[in-house]
């Protein structure tokens, strides 16, 4: 699949060294009539097919095939070929010496084609080989590839592929029979055991309730019983102790937690782009939120379906508008090349992968397989392809392509109580008052600092009244008799090619910025007199963007605006002086010009230059301020304070100079905008205050946004042949699969069809949706699904172990209106789900030689936890877990880059806050879960793989986290002051293991301790501490233990 | 490793029923951990596997060029760019372009022929051309992608547009690798911007195929470490006293439930973070050079200090069997403008360091079974961005290739009279990839995985080997 796309760019840049070669054509004689066809051999067909072909489409369908004619040469049929161009047939069968075709590969005339490099030896062997045998040109055979491009390819789909298990009907089968009735408690168990008995086999006995309780636990919470709860149910001796668990359990809050997050994995959430830019998406969190919540209130999968396909298309209660278009979120958080140059092909690639995750996650079927070729395995024509593809090209998930592309957001209703309402106001005006407390103290400290150096400004101001054509007077009021200032705002200039910004760098003021490069901005000026003006530019940049400063088209400095002002955004917009330069009368260009990204320029300022007195040596106001230990910003703002001295302060008598400073520091005033040079602390508390001020001010004037789709220009799409934006084929309306039916249903007019795909989807008569998602269910409780390739029901995914078992639930889950719920209940109630995971031991025996992988449930496999139940436990374990719900921890803002190409992303790990609401960052995922396999965000992941590697040994033994929880974990136990040192390991194994040490484990615990303390008794002399180092170290044991990673 | 556990009897039923299961290993062959778990042998994905057929490499080490040096600056001489310099392309540029470019400008540099081979390399690069006769140049490399990102994770995984493995992973995935103590896929100071991870991901392969990144671009190579490799409270006596502890409570499990290859596997693994904690930093710790080698690097020198350590460490790691060792220079060669001065220093600071690593590869009769490639994710235009830059250019660039079964002295292929397309002999990201996997005695047509119901490549559904510069 990457491949078609990527050569298609390939064959791209052919096109464009074509475009200069178009008058070139195959020249030649005239006028030779096609030769009858010949039936065509099967040798011929398969030479054709793995030696011509191919080399037509790599080479040169490129401009000739399909609607691309250069030269009005097409080649791509047995007909188009031999009819040619104005200038003869591009072959003659049976004589490549008088083929022009072959002419013109053998790169010896004036004409050479392809035009990108000749052809291998071994291709134009081959194409001489086939002219020679007659150019046979076989009919379209098979299923892959078109016979002719331009044209939608048919596909023949056999019965075997149409009655493939997975299409065909659900039929609510009977039960099986079983010998062992006693055993069935659920129909899931005669199912099961029907299969055990045939192979002579039993079921495990049943785990024992500590185990039992653990695995519970683990299942839906994804969390470990406390000792209390495991107490409780070991001693419950009611028939319902074990339903009433499952149920406690399915009404905990936490259930969403762990099953929201097995469904994250399948649509691919994550936090941030990934791929080429890796930039922030902020409110993917009210996805994931989402999710969980419907979890939760156990929406029915249908419905759950239908709201994340075209939640914003259904109708409903408006109270669950927010609802539906956050849950839309589903089809704009994929990977997305965002800096793609080629735009069809980035729409295309968007679309490919909405339909990766759509029919992996819905259909249980890999569809995007047949974006070049129908699918080569199931029934999937390329048409269908493009029907969903339509579909999805109706749906605006993009904001806007241009580099850095942006994805489409929408806003959400607001929906406050008074109550809230209030507690805001409150919020704002706390933040208000913050706000003026702190200012008052740094103005008045500001001040303070002012007055106790006076003497230094009032100098430095003075030296720096000297070196006015250097001084920026941005900043200064004019004074009365001053030659005019020109003050251009930078966003209107006259020619140029930079974008414009109002809103985010720009935000209240305008500025340019780049546009991909070079970027450039011409501003007319027109000057009244002609002399010296000093140029003085305002501007922001987080890096050093050093530009070209032209002046009639002449370089006048090479590194201007060129410092760092600490931010791109308006708070690190700064003055600059660029210098002094001669400006003729009348009209001057003055140009800025950069290679790469420019800063963020808001204004230019052009004021006549004054004169510098004679001997006063040049220096910038920084030299001077740091010449007298003072902040420049004062000094810049102190020149208003020494118009009326004279002469330089330094020279005055003592008396005078006395006089001077009162004078001066009484005049002294804060500036109008001083929060840049208020002292660190204050800058840092209201930046704080600001910060909280500022995001009780957005919730007012911006409302939430969610990630979401809306409904785009609705269009049919084109087939793409071999998936290439250039080569379009027919038009294909927006329908479903056709092996299910799916063309009849046609969207309507005016709709992507999104909707329709939904109602498609959960139509219980569909075979797929349900049966894909009770697997899935299936396999969330005995880490295998009955079909173990739960996003692959097709001809290469495994067939199901228990094909009644899955139908019979599948039937069951739409029959109890697709309540997920439901579906655990039924399985945890199951004796299967109660089995041990120690076999019976002649079934063992057996088993494993007969079915070593388990297939047909002898026992419950025993299963690895996942990185974030892992961590949670730990956390949860060592007493250190906050179990608040919902929310972002991202710390990045929306669209801006989680990572660069040098530092670390910024994104902490840190919180205590349960594994699903740490940050998902795409190419730079939290090392922990990637050890752990978590897998890679960026891709539909309907099943965890699971590795044993050292770097996850090394992680628990070494890591910051692990051992900060192992000395939490043993502060707790040694907190217990009560408990005797047998009680405390007895403790730790019931938090960590729902079971308490046996006495040998007890004693072999209390020895490690004494060991381990005795062993560091020559470097620390204090017992208590050793014994506590100890307790840290059994600790972190327990936690790294496989007892403690496993669920039985 | 007998002193190391509590309860001899249980660890030698423990050791008895692992290397059981590591018996069984030749039996396991590829299959998935997950299956050969299933199968009830503990199989370590990272045991070296013989090729499929003789490798001229055991090893591979890349030197990657981050941003995209110039060819006709480097390694691909063009008289007639320096003749018309200054004059319009003759020819259409690519329908699509990262961004605008003007006039042919020339070479800055002049080439010189070095070695008995007459190799033409730029003064950019004394020191390499000094190596010349072991260079195998490709002149005629060419991808799509003109941005980065794409570019990146092209030359990395082979897609520009999915998340794929990267060929670091494919290569352990296919051989495995030769000391059980390191990991098999090192990455060096890589980038985490363009791709990050994802290229030196292992996607959809066992993560146990992924790089292990030794710091980053934003670290200095003499403070990169891998991660969590030290325990930063205890020294090791006292660890492994904890690790003996842990191991015999885990072997008590085990013997009480019986055999259990997940279980064994995760005890295994213990016992093998414990000696690559060992072995990692001792083989990071260069103070045991010689002078002369370090000098050989420019280690300890103003501009070649960092990538010579770079560079040494890759020898290290190389020498003590790592299948997959990258290095990167990061983020540098991007001269949009300032070409001269841009280019300049970064050769400044890569050329010493990749001719120490060469000659000391070849010293220590290395290379000729380590294959060294260097380049960048793509070139630059040979038309000019200002008046002293270059744009990106995917359509035509040189990458080198020395040892490991390559042809020295040579050149391969070629680009137009301009250095902007490839024409002869055109070798695309895929051809590069499945020579190197050739090289590696893998036939990249048959290094497969299946996932989500396909079986996929390195090479997806492309690929020649380029046997002509194969010795």
């Amino acid at each position: 699949m990457g491949n078609q796309t990527t050569r298609k760019l390939r064959r791209g840049a052919a096109a464009g060294v074509l475009g200069s070669l178009a008058m070139l054509v195959l020249g030649g004689s005239v006028g030779h009539a096609a030769d009858e066809a010949k039936p065509v051999t099967p040798q011929q067909a398969a030479f054709f097919e793995s030696k011509i072909r191919p080399l037509l489409v790599a080479s040169c369908f490129q401009c000739h095939a399909g609607a691309e004619s250069r030269g009005g040469l097409k080649l791509d049929s047995a007909e188009a070929i031999r009819k040619g161009n104005a200038h003869g047939p591009a072959l003659i069968p049976g004589d490549p010496e008088k083929s022009n075709i072959l002419k013109v590969v053998h790169y010896d005339g004036v004409i050479k084609m392809p035009p990108a490099g000749k052809l291998r030896p071994e291709e134009i062997v081959a194409l001489t080989e086939w002219i020679k045998m007659g150019a046979p040109w076989p009919a379209a055979t098979g299923s892959a590839g078109p016979s002719n491009p331009g044209q939608a390819p048919d596909m023949v789909m056999s019965p075997a592929q149409k009655n493939f298990w997975s299409f065909r009907p659900i039929v609510k089968p009977a039960l099986s029979k079983v010998k062992n009735s006693a055993w069935c408690i659920s129909p899931i168990d005669r199912f099961i055991l029907a299969k055990l008995e045939d192979k002579g086999m039993k079921p495990a006995p049943p785990a024992d309730r500590r185990t039992l309780i653990r695995r519970a636990y683990f299942d839906l919470v994804g969390l470990p019983p406390s000792p209390e709860d495991v107490e409780a149910f070991v001693a419950d001796k009611a028939p319902d102790a074990w339903a009433k668990v499952v149920d406690k359990l399915l009404a905990n809050p936490h259930y969403g937690e762990r099953w929201g997050r097995h469904w994250l994995d399948l649509v691919r959430y994550s936090d941030s782009n990934g791929l080429d830019e890796n930039v922030a998406f902020a409110n993917a969190f009210r996805y994931r939120d989402y999710v969980v919540a419907a979890y939760n209130k156990d929406m029915p999968y249908d419905h759950f379906l239908t709201e994340q396909l075209a939640g914003d298309l259904m109708s409903g209660d408006p109270s669950t508008l927010n609802e539906r278009i956050t849950a839309t979120g589903f089809l704009t958080l994929g990977a997305k090349v965002l800096a793609e140059p080629d735009k069809e092909k980035m729409v295309m690639d968007i679309v490919d992968e909405q339909i990766e995750v759509t029919s992996k996650a819905f259909m249980g079927l890999t569809v995007a397989c047949a974006r070049c070729h129908n699918h080569k395995f199931d029934p999937i024509p390329t048409k269908d392809y493009y029907a969903l593809a339509g579909i999805f090209k109706s749906t605006k998930a993009m904001a806007t392509l241009n580099t850095v592309a942006m994805w489409q957001e929408r806003p959400l209703v607001t929906q406050q109580t008074p109550a809230e309402i209030a507690d805001h106001e409150q919020k704002v005006k706390a933040a208000e008052s913050a706000r003026k407390i702190i200012k008052g103290q740094a103005d008045a400290a500001l001040l303070a600092e002012y007055r106790r150096d006076a003497d230094r400004y009032l100098q430095a101001a003075w030296e720096l009244s000297q070196q006015r054509e250097l001084a920026s007077v941005a900043d200064t009021p004019a004074a009365p008799g001053d030659p005019p200032r020109i003050e251009i705002q930078a966003t209107k200039f006259n020619r140029g090619n930079v974008f414009r910004d109002t809103d985010n760098y720009g935000k209240g003021i305008g500025v340019i910025i780049n546009v991909g490069t070079p970027d450039t901005a011409e501003y007319d000026v027109d000057i009244p007199t002609a002399g010296d003006y000093q140029v003085e530019l305002r501007y922001a940049s987080a890096e050093n963007r050093p530009v070209h400063l032209l002046l009639n088209g002449i370089v006048i400095k090479e590194n201007a605006a060129g410092q760092k002002t600490g931010s791109f955004f308006p708070e690190g917009q700064k003055w600059e002086v660029e210098g002094v330069f001669a400006f003729q009368h009348g009209k001057n260009v003055l140009k800025i010009e950069r290679q790469d990204a420019i800063p963020h320029f808001s204004r230019i300022l052009i004021v006549p230059a004054r004169v510098r007195p004679e001997g006063v040596p040049q220096r910038t106001a920084d030299q001077i301020a740091k010449q007298h230990g003072v902040n420049v910003n004062l000094v810049r703002h102190s020149l208003r304070f020494v118009t009326d001295v004279k002469s330089d302060p330094s020279k005055l008598q003592p008396a005078e100079l006395q006089a001077a400073v009162r004078k001066f520091a009484e005049r002294a005033t804060v500036p109008d905008k001083p929060e840049g040079i208020y002292p660190e602390n204050f800058r840092s508390q209201l930046t704080v205050v600001e910060k909280t001020f500022k995001a009780l001010k957005d919730q007012e004037t911006k409302p939430a946004m969610a990630m979401a789709v809306e409904e785009g220009k609705v269009e049919n799409c084109r087939v793409h042949v071999r998936g290439d934006t250039q080569s379009l084929g027919d038009y294909v309306p927006r329908h479903f699969l056709t092996v299910l039916g799916g063309d009849k249903i046609v969207a309507k007019e005016g709709q992507s069809g999104r909707l329709e795909l939904a109602n498609w989807l959960t139509n219980p008569g569909n075979p797929l949706t349900s049966r894909v998602e009770v697997n899935r269910i299936w396999q969330g409780h005995f880490g295998i699904g009955l079909v173990k390739t739960p996003e692959n029901f097709g001809l290469l995914g495994s067939l199901p172990t228990h094909p009644e078992l899955l139908d019979w639930m599948a039937k069951t889950f739409t029959e109890q209106g697709w309540s997920m719920k439901k579906m655990h209940r039924l399985i945890m109630l199951s004796n299967t789900y109660k089995m041990s995971s120690v076999a019976d031991a002649k079934t063992a025996l057996i088993g494993d030689k007969a079915d070593t992988e388990n297939t047909l449930l002898w026992k419950m496999p025993r299963r690895r936890l996942d990185a974030e139940p892992f961590r949670d436990a730990i956390l949860s374990v060592a007493g250190q877990l906050d179990l608040t719900m919902g929310g972002s921890l991202l710390t990045t803002a929306n669209h801006d880059y989680v990572t660069n190409d040098q530092s670390n992303n910024s994104t902490q790990y840190s919180a205590k806050r349960r594994g699903i609401y740490l940050p998902i960052i795409r190419s730079a995922l939290y090392d922990m879960f990637q050890a752990f396999d978590f897998g890679d965000p960026t891709m539909v992941n309907a099943h965890r793989s699971i590795t044993t590697v050292a770097p996850q040994a090394l992680y628990v033994m070494n890591s910051p986290f692990v051992l900060e929880q192992a000395k939490a974990f043993a502060a707790q136990l040694m907190g217990m002051k009560a408990l005797s040192e047998a009680d405390r390991v007895k403790l730790a194994y019931m938090k960590a293991y729902s079971r308490p040490a046996t006495a040998s484990e007890a004693q072999k615990c209390q020895n490690f301790l004494s060991k381990y303390a005795d062993s560091l008794t020559s470097g620390e002399p204090d017992a208590a501490k050793r014994r506590q180092k100890a307790w840290e170290s059994l600790t972190q044991i327990i936690l790294a233990s496989n007892e403690f990673l496993y669920v039985n | 490793m007998s002193r190391h556990f509590i309860q001899a009897s249980t660890r030698r039923e423990m050791l008895a029923q692992c290397s059981a299961g590591f018996g069984m290993l030749a039996l396991a062959g590829l299959l998935s951990e997950e299956q050969a778990a299933a199968a009830g042998v503990y199989k370590n994905p990272l045991a070296p596997r013989p090729p499929m057929f003789p490798a001229r490499a055991k090893r591979v080490i890349y030197l990657f060029m981050h941003g995209g040096p110039s060819q006709v600056d480097t390694f691909d001489p063009k008289p007639m760019l320096t003749r018309d310099s200054g004059k319009p392309l003759p020819f259409a540029k690519p329908r699509v372009q990262f961004a605008q470019t003007g006039n042919l400008l020339k070479s800055p540099w002049e080439f010189k022929k070095y070695g008995q081979s007459g190799l033409e390399v730029s003064d950019l690069f004394p020191y390499v051309g000094a190596m010349a006769d072991d260079l195998c140049v490709i002149r005629s490399m060419y991808g799509s992608n003109p941005a980065h990102g794409g570019a990146l994770l092209a030359m990395h995984t082979g897609s520009d547009t999915f998340v794929r493995p990267s060929m670091g992973s494919w290569i352990t995935y296919g051989l495995g690798t030769e000391n059980q103590n390191l990991p098999g896929f090192v990455t060096i100071c890589p980038t985490l911007g363009h791709g990050g991870v994802q290229n030196w991901s292992s996607a959809f392969l066992p993560a146990s195929y992924q790089g292990t990144p030794i710091g980053n671009a934003s670290i200095k190579a003499k403070d990169a470490q891998i991660n969590y490799i030290k325990n930063p409270e205890v020294g090791a006596a006292t660890q492994r006293m904890q690790i003996d502890m842990l191991q015999s409570m885990n072997a008590e499990q085990l013997h009480h439930f019986g055999h259990d290859a997940q279980l064994e596997g995760r005890i295994e693994s213990f016992e093998l973070a414990y000696r690559m904690q060992t072995e990692a930093p001792s083989l990071m710790d260069i103070s045991d050079e010689s002078k002369a080698t370090l000098d050989l690097y420019g280690v300890n020198e103003d501009h070649t200090d960092n990538f010579g350590r770079q560079c040494l460490l890759a020898r290290r790691f190389s020498e003590k069997g790592v299948r997959f060792v990258q290095v990167t220079h990061s983020y540098k060669w991007d001269q949009h403008g300032d070409l001269r001065n841009g280019h300049s220093n970064n050769a400044h600071e890569v050329d010493k360091p990749i001719a120490g690593l060469l000659k000391d590869l070849k010293a220590r009769g290395l290379l000729k079974d380590t294959l060294v490639l260097w380049g960048g994710e793509f070139g630059r235009t040979p038309t000019a961005q200002g008046n002293d830059g270059r744009d990106h250019n995917p359509h035509g660039f040189s990458v080198w290739m020395a040892g490991g079964g390559v042809k020295g002295g040579t050149t391969y292929g070629a680009t137009d009279d301009y250095g902007y397309y490839a024409t002869e002999n055109k070798m695309h990201i895929h051809d590069l990839h499945a020579t190197m996997l050739h090289l590696m005695g893998i036939d990249h047509k048959k290094l497969t995985y299946r996932y989500g119901g396909r079986d996929y490549r390195l090479t997806d559904v492309a690929g020649e080997v380029a046997h002509p510069i194969i010795v």
